[in-house]
């Protein structure tokens, strides 16, 4: 070989090896510092802390934030609007429609959001409490806080378990011994709400039962956003959740009649003994119900969404709501009310002019919002400023769990198991410091011109002084609006007040039955499936005065 | 693989060099000279070479060359200049110690088929021996500048959509042929000067000048693409940029060009000028009662009559007028070029302004500035270096800005000022019923919202041919990218749900990408008798790292100050990616006799981006062309050329950073939940192209040519849904597979041509199908309107469909036709037995209902077709995929007069008019006015409602989407140096002066502000919504060369 054809050999070598040097020296192996990966959880103590911690704020975030958190409230009569945003419009529409469950619906993310959101904090958590049963060590200045991090885990288990219990009509068992396989393997059966309903209590009891014999105290930021927050609030919250579930997982009034209200009161006897009220700041826990409840965007104070007059129509103490109620529901046109119950409005007489009122939670302004063509009976003078307007209700303390709710759940119970007189004093706890309203008795209210509530349904008790159980329902909702944003619902539907037609409960959403290759299928609708029957709640569950 | 490649292909091609390599001989010169062959002038810088060696030269202002040291022997020279088609002399016979002299006259090129290729070649290749098509538009082609670089191939390259958004500085829409991917980005590689651009995370097309353009190529699908990997089966566009090299040589030129004009909106949306309300006879708004009340307790007319008729009392305003305005358009350009026998370069300033059209709004800025330069050390050595730099400033628009514009009643005055000092009231109208979105005109003036972006883009080779069969070569380049993004919303201002004063609000974006990227090539060349062998092996690295970060600060404790400080509340995100690739490839081109010509290639592309096992794949290319008309046996000196083609190769699409890693996300407020399901299985979306096609020139007059390809793409990434069950709610998986097939027609014709006049006519014409033929996992909807299942199509549109004919009525209604009909709009309305639909006011039947077999009607108001849940069918109900494309352009010049225009049209394709089906939701489309129509024809406002459908998709408000557009006029007038007078004698050549528009003209059946448009989420769906309205340009520009 001659020296030339070597050089070129050489060269040609050389070349060739630059290349495959260039091309193979990078190494192709990067991390993804952006997020933690599972392997990372399952090492980090602190990362399983966090999910558990965190849960309450995503839970917030659909359960009182948007979907489903608007729609319920006026599907049960509570808030009204005639927008479509949230699907409010939709399902409040009267005939009640069936659930739109299809998978091109503007506003799936009714069934949807609750579903998936739901499921996530559950995987969540259940991958958190598997990691401390097994024997995680979770630690806060070098301090073993596991108790409290499992303690709040079984918590946010129920309460989550218990909320898709009590409006979609079955779900996964999503919890630390809960072990989908990934395809081929089939999928995981779905169960039945009452299925999910026992889970969920069985979670909330294990969160009391841990924290009875534990000593802590929440950190403020996140899990509950509060400060100060022990062992046995937690204990307490669970009672008072488990009291909610088993008063409202009832579709129907034979449902709830059926409930085991001896469980109820137990829970709610040992439930909450000072109101939840998360420290909300903007950003933080964002609360669109809340947002455009109280927002003004012109001058009209509560111009997205304003209070149904089936809600404060029960104080009117004028034949305005008698008069609406008896109309065609699209005559009903709006009027001003004249009550006693200072929660809606302050002393003084009936409004006739434009100007704003203000009572203690609920204000007037003579606007008709929403255009015509969307049901005069949206319309109405009463909007909600209990949380606040402008912009003070993201900033503070947000009231989402009242201990006059556990009370009227209490009460609720007594009635039910016949200790009627027993409710009386629970009933009047609010109604008199609140609502500066006489006292009820087992009679029900005084039977007093101006009395709070009346009956409002059509028939021969029409215009009279309501009972103990009105009274009960009345508070309940006056005291419950927009503060929890499934309470009204839940309670409605057990009450049988819901507009006669309005879906029961959820399917599971178009897109899982599609995934899980099953039909689709929904609920509601006058003559549909759990479609509420007419309403019919001035009946009492046992005998009392002014019963029908 | 890599060791395949080491045992069998480098021997390979050490064998193929060993043999072709020439052996050494005493020397000889060869001489000559240049010339055009139409003119017979000489052609300077023209770039001779002995073929099969790194001997050259460059002619000389007389056009003359010479090459020295010639090894004794038969030797071949290769002609080469831009403009003209690449020639090559044989049986050149080089006599030691003499010099042979050899005289060339080039054909100037007459059609972009014959232009040199670089795209997708190893080599730069004349178009007629490619074996695959590429598309090519050259500077010639575009006098109208596009306003973004890549809308220069708009109209001129078949096969090719390009779709922009009107908001400026903004990038395009780009689909090659059809889509290649469903979920992931349909958009090509861009390529400029060497740089890979990069396009993720908001760096834009649009940082580009398109002024610099030289020529854009186009290579459409993995046929010919396989060079570029796993980014290509979207296909590449290459963009090369003037460096100068046309020049003559010793040439220097200095050119000022000035482009001035305004911007406006060239077509209007037809918006409502009557209402509903009732009004007394002196034209006063009142209630029920008769009462005669303000605008804010208007009340509607009664249900029987609660028509669109109604004219306001108030004056009554054109929003539309109102809200967009013509404003300036700019570009000012300085550049300096030069060419030397050594040297060549050219740089230039570009400062630009697009105002837009909407009133109050800054549009956007850009200066850029470029240098290229190429280099000559030595016969054997040569270097060039490209660097560009641009900044910009966007002016962005709030969110709202349109949406809140179709809320505005027409009897409120957008321009009236507002108490707070600004010039836009935040709320002309003061009824909740109906005014209740703040003014945008407001929202522009008061939000300060901006974008900028600064881009650098940096490139340099290396060329060395240390024998004369053997040429290395380095490349690196780098393109970076910094974008800015900042928000400030003064406290005190009004904004949404503040009237009486937004507690204020600031939010800071930045974010940065670096992008590197180096190869190394080996490039072997031999010849055996007319067979001509050239190979290459290539090493590349590329990185890219992409970093972001944003902070947001609400509550702001004093006014006036955009700090993030001064916020009370704060979040802040930031991102961080590494993406790497490594690759080879080997290619082999064989050109025997220029008749018969062969390409073989393969690539092996390692990217970070795939899980451990599944991180190298392969690519390949087999191509091939026979020209015909270069065999002896031809007998048609009409057809001068006539090629057949074929190429087949394959191409990947790489998925996102994120979608390999199965995460937890931190949400807002900190919590931690779990994303997408990561997948270190995925493997790249696979493209497989084949193309066939046939090239030809006929009588000189026109080229042709026409392309079928077959495009399937495997292993499609999609991010599947999963069951509840897991807590991950998707999962990027390999689950479809995607084909299209095209059609494609490009045809040059040579009209006239005269030493003072020309006419040339450009047709290009495409015709593009796609579905999706597998789908291995459950079928679904996505966002609103699209599904994606087996044998659908990415343009399909899904949505509820309102009943046209009693024959789609439910079979409960099978015996009680006769109480529907079909009215005026086509719609099948209840009505009754006993009624017809134009008895809604005669009968007074609007607002009441009619029970037939049961079910109760609203009277008149049409019907959609129920599931048997009672809700919506979902049923196809468009295609936005048009049926074919054509692009006309015309070039005609005449002495110094130059006319270009370009029409574009669509035929067929549907449009989703999304803007429409809101503007029904308020009562502002034109539609709903009912003045002029019949008491009998006359629809309530609640039948508008029904239409509007709570803003579900459906097919009242599908369009026909085709269109026809003068997209681009340019005339101009040069004035050369002797009708200069004064102006010559301070140097000046010539000056060029002329009009220009863009998109000046359309015809259309659609009602929106423009069919040709594409969905924000959904860039494979034409759905208009709230968005920036393409506008026109005219404009008036100088051109003065020194």
């Amino acid at each position: 070989m001659t020296t030339p054809s070597l050089v070129r050999r050489h060269r040609l070598a050389a070349a060739i090896g630059l290349l495959a040097v260039l091309a193979g020296c990078q190494d192709l192996d990067v991390t993804n510092p952006n997020n933690p990966d599972r392997a990372r959880l399952e090492r980090d103590p602190q990362l399983v802390q966090t999910i558990i911690s965190s849960a309450y704020a995503q839970l917030f975030d659909f359960w009182q934030d948007d979907y489903p958190a608007w729609v319920l409230p006026t599907m049960a009569d509570e808030f009204t609007s005639g927008f479509l945003d949230f699907g409010i419009h939709d399902m409040s529409k009267e005939p009640r429609l069936a659930f739109n469950n299809s998978p091109t619906y503007d506003e799936q993310e009714i069934n949807r959001d609750p579903w998936q959101k739901s499921n996530a904090i559950l995987s969540g958590l259940a991958d958190a409490v598997a990691a401390l049963e097994s024997g995680t060590i979770v630690r806060d200045a070098g301090v073993d806080v596991t108790t409290r991090a499992l303690a709040f885990a079984k918590l946010m288990q129920g309460i989550t378990l218990g909320h898709v219990a009590m409006v979609l009509d079955s779900a996964y068992l999503i919890d630390e011994d809960f072990q989908p396989l990934p395809p081929p393997a089939p999928l995981p059966e779905l169960s039945p709400y009452p299925e999910v309903l026992a889970l969920a209590i069985e979670k909330l009891e294990e969160a009391a039962a841990i924290a009875d014999t534990a000593t802590f105290t929440l950190p403020g930021d996140p899990w509950l956003f509060v400060t100060g927050y022990s062992a046995a609030d937690v204990a307490q919250l669970a009672h008072t959740f488990a009291a909610r579930f088993l008063a409202s997982y009832g579709r129907t009034r034979a449902e709830r009649d059926a409930a085991p209200w001896d469980e109820v009161l137990f829970h709610a006897e040992r439930g909450i003994t000072r109101d939840l009220t998360p420290n909300g700041a903007p950003e933080r826990l964002f609360h669109d119900f809340r947002r455009v409840a109280a927002r003004q965007r012109t001058i009209t104070p509560g111009d997205f969404a304003r209070l149904d007059y089936w809600l404060v129509g029960p104080a009117d103490s004028t034949n305005g709501m008698i008069s609406w109620v008896n109309l065609a529901v699209d005559a009903r046109n709006p009027f001003a009310m004249r009550t006693k119950d200072r929660r809606i409005q302050p002393p003084g007489p009936m409004p006739t002019d434009t100007t704003a009122r203000f009572g203690k939670y609920f204000g007037y302004h003579r606007a008709t919002i929403w255009n015509a063509s969307r049901g005069f009976y949206h319309r109405t003078y009463y909007f909600y400023h209990r949380a606040g307007r402008g912009t003070t209700w993201e900033t503070g303390p947000q009231l989402v769990l009242t201990v006059t709710e556990k009370n009227l759940l209490r009460a609720e119970a007594l009635i039910r198991l016949d200790r009627a007189d027993e409710a009386v004093p629970l009933i009047n706890l609010s109604r008199v410091a609140n609502g500066e309203l006489d006292p009820v008795t087992i009679d029900g209210p005084p039977d007093v011109p101006g009395c709070v509530p009346r009956k409002i349904r059509p028939g021969p008790m029409q215009g009279q002084c309501g009972s103990l159980w009105d009274a009960l329902r009345y508070e309940k909702r006056i005291e419950g609006a927009g503060i929890d944003q499934t309470t009204a619902y839940l309670d409605a539907r057990g009450w049988q007040s819901l507009v006669v037609g309005t879906p029961l409960q959820f399917p599971v959403p178009a897109l899982e039955l599609q995934l899980r290759q099953q039909p689709i299928y929904s609920y509601g609708g006058v003559g549909g499936p759990m479609g509420a029957p007419a309403p019919d709640d001035e009946l009492c569950p046992v005998a009392l005065p002014r019963c029908p | 693989m890599t060791s395949l490649l080491r045992s069998r292909f480098l021997p390979a091609l050490c064998l193929l060099v060993l043999v072709t390599a020439p052996g050494a001989a005493q020397s000889g010169q060869i001489a000559g000279a240049v010339s055009d062959s139409s003119t017979g002038s000489a052609v300077s810088g023209a770039q001779v070479t002995v073929t099969g060696t790194t001997l050259g030269a460059l002619t000389n202002d007389q056009g003359q060359f010479r090459i020295a040291g010639v090894s004794a022997g038969t030797h071949a020279i290769e002609v080469r200049r831009l403009g003209f088609a690449a020639r090559t002399i044989r049986d050149v016979q080089v006599v030691a110690g003499q010099t042979v002299t050899v005289d060339v006259r080039l054909s100037p090129v007459a059609f972009r088929l014959q232009e040199q290729v670089t795209t997708g070649v190893v080599d730069p290749t004349s178009g007629t021996r490619t074996p695959f098509t590429v598309g090519r538009v050259t500077a010639e082609d575009a006098p109208v500048p596009a306003t973004n670089p890549l809308q220069t191939i708009q109209g001129k390259v078949a096969g090719a959509m390009v779709v922009t958004n009107g908001q400026p500085g903004t990038g395009t829409n780009i689909i090659l042929r059809a889509p290649t991917t469903i979920t992931k980005s349909n958009a090509p590689l861009v390529v400029v000067d060497g740089v890979i651009l990069s396009q993720t995370f908001g760096a834009s097309s649009a940082d580009l000048e398109s002024l610099d353009i030289e020529s854009v190529e186009v290579i459409k699908g993995a046929a010919a693409a396989s060079l570029y990997g796993s980014r290509a089966s979207a296909g590449v566009i290459s963009i090369r940029t003037k460096r100068g090299a046309e020049l003559r040589d010793g040439e220097t030129r200095i050119t000022f060009r000035s482009e001035l004009g305004a911007a406006q909106l060239p077509r209007k949306i037809g918006w409502s000028k009557y209402h509903h309300y009732m009004l007394n006879a002196s034209g006063q708004y009142i209630n029920a009662a008769g009462t005669v009340v303000q605008r804010g307790q208007r009340v509607a007319d009664t249900a029987y009559r609660m028509f669109q008729d109604n004219p306001f009392p108030d004056p009554v305003y054109d929003q539309v007028e109102e809200f967009f305005d013509p404003s300036d358009f700019y570009t000012n350009s300085l550049t300096l070029a030069q060419n030397t026998a050594k040297t060549n370069f050219l740089t230039t300033f570009a400062n630009h302004k697009t105002g837009g059209v909407v009133v109050g709004h800054d549009g956007y800025r850009r200066n850029d500035v470029r240098l290229n330069l190429d280099h000559r050390m030595r016969d054997n050595l040569s270097a060039s270096v490209s660097v560009y730099h641009m900044r910009s400033t966007r002016d962005d628009l709030p969110d709202d800005t349109f949406f809140a514009l179709i809320h505005q009643a027409p009897d409120v005055n957008l321009r009236a000022p507002d108490p707070d000092g600004t010039a836009f009231a935040f709320q002309p109208g003061n009824d909740p019923n109906t005014d209740r979105r703040e003014n945008p005109l407001y929202l522009v003036a008061t939000e300060q919202e901006t974008s900028k972006r600064a881009r650098t883009l940096g490139a340099a080779d290396v060329r060395f041919s240390p024998l004369s069969w053997l040429r290395l070569e380095a490349n690196a380049s780098y393109d970076r990218s910094d974008r800015e993004y900042k928000f400030f919303l003064d406290r005190g201002l009004k904004s949404e749900g503040f009237p009486n004063g937004d507690p204020g609000f600031i939010e800071r974006t930045s974010g940065t990408t670096n992008a590197l990227n180096a190869s190394a090539s080996a490039n072997l060349l031999g010849q055996i008798g007319d067979l001509t062998a050239r190979a290459t092996f290539r090493g590349i690295m590329e990185r890219e790292e992409n970093d972001f970060f944003e902070a947001e600060g609400n509550t702001l404790r004093a006014g006036q100050v955009p700090d993030l400080s001064a916020a009370q509340f704060y979040q802040s995100a930031s991102t961080f990616e590494d993406i790497r690739s490594n690759a080879y490839f080997g290619v082999v081109g064989l050109d025997y006799d220029g008749r018969y010509i062969g390409d073989v290639l393969v690539r092996r592309d390692g990217s970070s981006l795939f899980g451990p096992e599944e991180r190298w794949h392969t690519y390949y290319r087999v191509s091939g062309a026979w020209r015909v008309a270069q065999e002896s046996w031809w007998r048609f000196p009409q057809i001068s050329e006539l090629k057949l083609r074929f190429s087949r190769g394959t191409a990947g699409g790489r998925p996102s950073f994120a979608d390999q890693y199965e995460t937890f996300t931190f949400a807002g407020t900190g919590a931690l939940v779990k994303a997408t399901l990561g997948n270190a299985a995925l493997k790249p979306e696979r493209a497989t192209e084949s193309e066939l096609g046939i090239d030809a020139i006929i009588m000189d007059r026109v080229s042709v040519q026409l392309s079928h390809s077959r495009t399937k793409v495997e292993d499609q990434l999609l991010e599947i849904p999963l069951v509840g069950a897991f807590g991950f709610t998707e999962q990027w998986q390999n689950a479809g597979t995607v084909e299209g097939r095209t059609w494609e027609a490009t045809i040059e014709a040579r009209v006239f041509e005269s030493p003072t006049t020309s006419w040339k006519v450009g047709l290009v014409a495409d015709r593009s199908r796609h579905s999706i033929t597998e789908f291995n996992t459950p079928c679904y909807f996505t966002s609103v309107i699209s599904y994606r299942c087996a044998g659908e199509t990415l343009g399909s549109m899904y949505g509820a469909h309102f009943l046209r004919n009693p024959n789609e009525l439910p079979a409960i209604h099978a015996g009680s036709r006769d109480a529907f009909e079909v009215n005026d709009d086509g719609l099948l309305v209840p009505v009754g037995a006993a009624n017809n639909y134009t008895e809604g006011v005669s009968k007074r039947l609007w607002g009441t209902t009619v029970s037939i077999d049961g079910v109760t009607y609203p009277w008149g108001i049409p019907i959609r077709l129920k599931n048997a849940t009672g809700a919506d069918s979902i049923l196809r109900i468009g295609e936005s995929n048009p049926d074919y494309r054509l692009g006309l352009s015309n070039n005609f010049s005449w002495k110094g007069l130059q006319v270009f225009g370009l029409l574009d049209m669509w035929v067929g394709g549907n449009v989703y008019n999304s803007l429409k089906q809101r503007l029904y939701q308020w009562y502002r489309s034109a539609d709903e006015d009912q003045v002029g129509k019949s008491e009998e024809l006359k629809k309530p406002v609640r039948y508008y409602d029904e239409l509007y459908n709570g803003n579900n998709v459906n097919d009242w408000f599908v369009e026909d989407g085709g269109f026809l557009k003068l997209r681009e006029l340019s005339v101009k007038y040069r004035f050369g140096a002797p009708q200069l007078g004064p102006l010559a004698r301070f140097g000046a050549r010539g000056i060029t002066v002329g009009l220009i528009g863009r998109n000046l003209f359309m015809s259309t059946d659609y009602s929106g502000y423009d069919p040709e448009i594409l969905d924000e989420d959904n860039a494979t769906v034409r759905r208009e919504g709230f968005v920036y309205p393409n506008f026109r340009t005219f404009t008036g520009t100088i051109e003065i060369e020194f």
